[in-house]
Order: structure tokens, then sequence, then C-alpha cells
């Protein structure tokens, strides 16, 4: 099937309900910068954030109400304008989309940095929006496929990672790893369900290296994206099911990476004069 | 092949792309610094054992011991995460600071680095008041006084067990 302006509103349609439900969830749970209020932040070794760091934002974010609302609202509203001018085809798309991008990058850095959240669950608002920075069905082609390549290198250095560390080596990886997350939950008692299963868990140690080794099969599969992109559906499967078992399980939130299924759900289209 | 089409598409954007691609995995090579938007995904990547004990903060709210399975595991990882970010950011920020300042330094950049931009202003009191504030949002109660504990645990026959004495941090409050 070829490539048409409406597949482009389709995605930009389906990255504004992730990036909306997300959004949500960050509110309910108390999470943006208006609720946390924060006083402080943990540094880390991050060229590019210790040069963002250079503006002192992060001390005006901590000193000033207004503009921790501020940048909420802009975070916010940001995705709104720029699916707004990729579906009714306005000026100023390209320009929204890089904006979008950018703004996503310090406000997830600087977020990050003052609250629990780890940076890495947020690449998809720094990324997916440069897919509408090009504009006609060819830009779209190109950005998405260029998008859809650094997602699948994402996701498979993440089993390249715990083949390095060496925790793929490990037996009782899994459940060692249950055992710190899970520690409050643990500490209540056995008599709350989920207590009771992570103990479980903790104690089937084989069954749980299964687990953790389907995992690492799941992420290094994505390798064979670079080469084919006939399979990119089962992919599509695979990393639901990872997001899934990262979140009821680990009780790590992934779902904000979703935009990025986007990139291989329309990566079979083909430009029209191809 | 793609990235000859890209080529052929746009120069810039093959050479933005390929740059890209390559910083990548020179930093996931290195194994250290990031570089955002460039980061590493090594997370839970590293060995961990079953024997190794295991630090968690024992909150109490006005004279109560939370209940962490009551709670959002996000709203249970502000409450017992961010005392510990809190502390480890006393020395964190000035090792990092140190570091990137040494790193500049051979790009002849050192001179824009002051250590006033990188550390915290405020003190275990400030914090101590933003905690308990946060603690009255999370606990829908208002908060007079809060205690936080390290214990640590082991997981030993099959069962969770608490190893050694609490161990009260700096910032606990009474009024």
């Amino acid at each position: 099937m070829h490539l048409k302006i409406d597949h482009i509103k389709q995605f930009a349609l389906f990255y504004l309900i992730c990036f909306s439900g997300c959004y949500l969830w960050f509110v309910t749970n108390g999470l943006l910068f208006s609720e946390i209020n924060p006083v402080f932040f943990l540094n880390r070794l991050d060229f590019t954030g210790n040069i963002f760091m250079l503006s002192n934002i992060q001390y005006a974010l901590i000193e000033y109400k207004w503009l921790r609302v501020l940048w909420d609202a802009v975070y916010l509203i940001l995705p709104f304008v720029l699916v707004y001018t990729v579906y009714f085809s306005k000026k100023g798309q390209v320009v929204w989309a890089i904006a979008t991008a950018v703004f996503a990058l310090l406000y997830n850095y600087f977020f990050s940095m003052m609250s629990f959240v780890s940076i890495e669950g947020f690449v998809a608002w720094m990324f997916v929006p440069l897919v509408f920075a090009a504009k006609g069905t060819k830009g779209f082609y190109f950005s998405t496929h260029c998008i859809r390549i650094l997602f699948l290198l994402f996701f498979f250095t993440t089993a390249l990672w715990k083949i390095r560390s060496g925790g793929v080596f490990n037996p009782d990886q899994l459940s060692a790893i249950l055992f710190k997350q899970h520690l409050p939950i643990l500490v209540a008692g056995d008599d709350y369900w989920f207590s009771r299963f992570i103990s479980f868990l903790i104690n089937h140690q084989r069954f749980t290296y299964l687990i953790y080794l389907l995992v690492v099969i799941i992420e290094f599969v994505f390798v064979v994206g670079f080469f084919t992109r006939k399979y990119d559906r089962l992919l599509i499967l695979f990393f639901c099911f990872f997001v899934l078992f990262d979140y009821f399980l680990m009780e790590i939130n992934y779902f904000a990476w979703f935009p990025f299924l986007g990139c291989l759900y329309f990566s079979g289209l083909t430009l029209e004069e191809a | 092949m793609f990235l000859k089409k890209l080529y052929c598409y746009n120069k810039t954007l093959f050479v933005v792309f390929i740059f890209f691609i390559l910083s990548f995995l020179f930093i996931n090579y290195k194994w250290g610094m990031a570089a955002s938007p460039i980061y590493l995904f090594g997370m839970f990547s590293g060995p961990v054992h079953l024997s190794e004990p295991q630090h968690l903060l024992v909150l109490s709210a006005n004279d109560r011991k939370v209940d962490m399975s009551k709670y959002s595991f996000a709203k249970k990882d502000m409450m017992l995460v961010m005392p510990e970010k809190y502390l480890k950011s006393k020395e964190q920020n000035l090792q990092v600071y140190q570091l990137m300042n040494r790193f500049f330094s051979t790009l002849e950049l050192g001179s824009l680095f002051d250590p006033y931009n990188y550390m915290n202003r405020i003190d275990d009191a400030g914090f101590t008041k933003w905690y308990m504030h946060y603690l009255a949002f999370v606990l829908e109660e208002p908060v007079n006084t809060f205690e936080l504990s390290s214990q640590t645990y082991i997981w030993e026959n099959n069962h969770i067990q608490a190893l050694g004495l609490l161990q009260k941090l700096p910032f606990t409050s009474t009024k």
C-alpha cells in the first residue's frame, strides 16, 4: 500500500492519544513540576544536560511556582498544537515539531533530576515529534524510518547491555531484582495477594530466570528489524508484552515508549513513485 | 537500501542520522557519560544476587507506620526514593561537577563551570519542610510529625528478614 497524507494524520492522532494518556497518568500520580514543587536536584554524568544547567533553569524551577505551572502547561500544549498543524495542514508544522521535541528534552531532563523517574522512559517524547518535522509523504517516509531505526537500536541495546554486564548469566537475577524492587510491599506482609505472588516468584528462581531470559530474547529479537520490515507487526506485539510485563511485574511505566510503535506500524507503506 | 535512499533524499539528514547513531554506539561502548538525548539503556543489566542485603526506608507519619502497599508505585517511590536521592545529591552533585569540570577544561571550557551552578541551595531543614508538605499531599491529612529510618533486609529461608537495627535519618521531624 502507498503512503498517503491520511496515514500521517493517523500517526499524529496516535501520538496525541499516547501523550494525553501518559500525561494523565502523571497528573493522577502527582508527577508534574507544579505538583511536586521540587526543592533539590540530583545531577548526573550527562554532557549536554550539564550544559543545559549553565542556564540556571534548575534554580528558577525550584524558586518560581509560576514557572513550574508554565512548564507543565507548555509541555501539555505543544503536542496538541503540533498535531493540530499536522491534521489541518497548517503552516509552521516543522517549527512546532522541533519545538515540541526540544522542549520535551528540556522538560524531562530537569524533571528526572528533581523526581524519582528515569529520563530513559521519556525518549519517545524527544524523538517521535521529529517524525512530523518533515513535510509531505516523502519527508514522513524518511523521518519515520529514521526514528524506527533509532527505536530498534535503543531496544536492541537493552539486550546487549544484559549480556555485556552479565545479568543474563546470573540464575537468580530476576528473583533478586524482584526482591529489591518490591521491598516495601514484601515488608508490608503476606496479607496482600501481590506480596504473596512476588514471594512465590522470588522463591522459584528457575522459573523467574526463564522469564528474564525470555525478556532478553524479546529485546534481542528486535535486531531483525534492521534487516527487514516484514516482522514489524510481530515486534509490536513483543513490545506490548514487554511494556505490560514491566508495568505489572516490575512497576515500571514504559507506556511512554508506545508512540514509537507508530513507526513500526506504518513502516510497510511505500512511496508512490517507488 | 534505506541509507542509500536517505542519502539521495537529503544529505544533511543522512549526515545527522549517521552522526547520531555513531554517537550512540560510542557513548554506549564507553559506558560512562550520557549526552542527552543519547542515553544508556542498561537498567537491571548488572548481576544482582538474592543473597545481597537490601536497604529500605521505613516511614512513620503522625506516629503511625505508613503502609506502602496502599499507595500507587509512583507515590510510594516519591515517598521512599526522594529522601535517598536528596542524601545522595550531597556527594554526587559535587562529584559530577568535578568530573564535568575536568572534562570541559580539556575543551578549554572549564571557566564556564561554576560549582555554585551545580549544588543544591537547601539544607536538611529545607528538605524536611518540603517532605512534610509532600507527605500531607499523598496521605491526604496534615502531617505533624514524621520519622524516616533505614532498615536492612535479607531474603533467607524463603522469607524476608530484617537485619540489624533501624538507623534514623538526619531529617526526622517532630513538632
